[in-house]
């Protein structure tokens, strides 16, 4: 059964952008402009990642985060934090990835075929 | 580095607009903080966290114990982030009023430079007559103490309005 991720960002762009790669190479795509849809959305449906966007308006991601019970959660953005701080946020709690803006989508692509295996 | 130099992107003025294209922004603005700081620099950072400004800066060789940080992006991914005498955290870019207040509490401290980066997250957030009053506010905050400030805008065709828009609140737009 396909796997199902949902890409939480408020450029539409980018949403569109990732969802037509990851329907491409077979995975079900849901998608929210923001956090608060993103946990809208989540209520009703389950999903396997959720590919999250860091700097978005509405509720902050921090906020956000520890509403996402059960997912595993990758952040996607523009935001550079040093080593040890990417090392800190990917082992806290359900964050299993912090990739970078502007991403590579082989690159992108792969990290979720590990996630989600 | 930044192939401008400070003195060519200021020229006379004491504030700057900086456009610079999304591929070019950090290498701009890394060789822009460096030379900034060899005097006193507050640096508003919107784009990078506080820490990983200083692993990167210190690498370059820049004086980073001559900078203040105001950082609105560390409280947005992490609930503790370092503390120390160098650092303000803002709870997001779009938290105009408390990055406002920041900037004002450092002024008191009478910088040489501050250095904005970057105009153009704040976009994300607000638009329009906001972040034209809050540049505002900046500026005359700025301008009471002598302070140089530059801001920096990424040049994405989306935000062409908004450039205008800030364009008209400096002195001069600086393209690197």
């Amino acid at each position: 059964m396909a796997k199902t991720i949902m890409v939480v960002d408020d450029e539409p762009d980018n949403r569109l952008t990732v969802k037509m790669l990851l329907e491409k190479n077979g995975y079900k795509v849901v998608t929210a402009v923001n956090g608060d849809d993103c946990l809208k959305k989540l209520a009703k449906q389950k999903v396997d990642l959720v590919l999250l966007d860091i700097m978005m308006p509405g509720t902050p991601v921090r906020e956000i985060v520890p509403k996402i019970k059960g997912t595993k959660i990758a952040y996607l953005t523009v935001v550079r934090v040093s080593e040890a701080e990417r090392e800190n946020i990917v082992s806290t709690g359900n964050v299993v990835d912090f990739i970078q803006k502007p991403f590579d989508l082989e690159d992108l692509l792969s990290r979720v075929k590990k996630i989600v295996k | 580095m930044s192939c401008m130099k400070l003195a060519q992107i200021f020229g006379d003025a004491q504030f700057v607009l900086v456009v610079v294209g999304s591929e070019r922004h950090e290498a701009a603005v890394e060789g822009i903080a460096c030379e900034m700081s060899e005097k006193r620099t507050c640096y508003v950072t919107l784009s990078k966290t506080r820490k990983a400004l200083l692993d990167e800066l210190s690498e370059k060789g820049a004086k980073v114990g001559n900078i203040t940080f105001i950082d609105a992006i560390s409280k947005t991914i992490m609930k503790s982030p370092e503390q120390g005498a160098d650092a303000l955290y803002a709870a997001s870019p779009g938290a105009l009023t408390e990055i406002s207040m920041m900037v004002s509490k450092c002024m008191g401290k009478e910088f040489d430079y501050l250095l904005f980066d970057s105009v153009s997250r704040v976009f994300i957030y607000q638009k329009g007559a906001p972040v034209a009053r809050f540049l505002s506010n900046i500026i005359s905050q700025a301008r009471q103490r002598g302070t140089r400030a530059a801001f920096v805008c990424i040049d994405l065709p989306e935000h062409a309005e908004f450039i205008k828009e800030c364009a008209m609140l400096v002195e001069k737009t600086a393209k690197v």
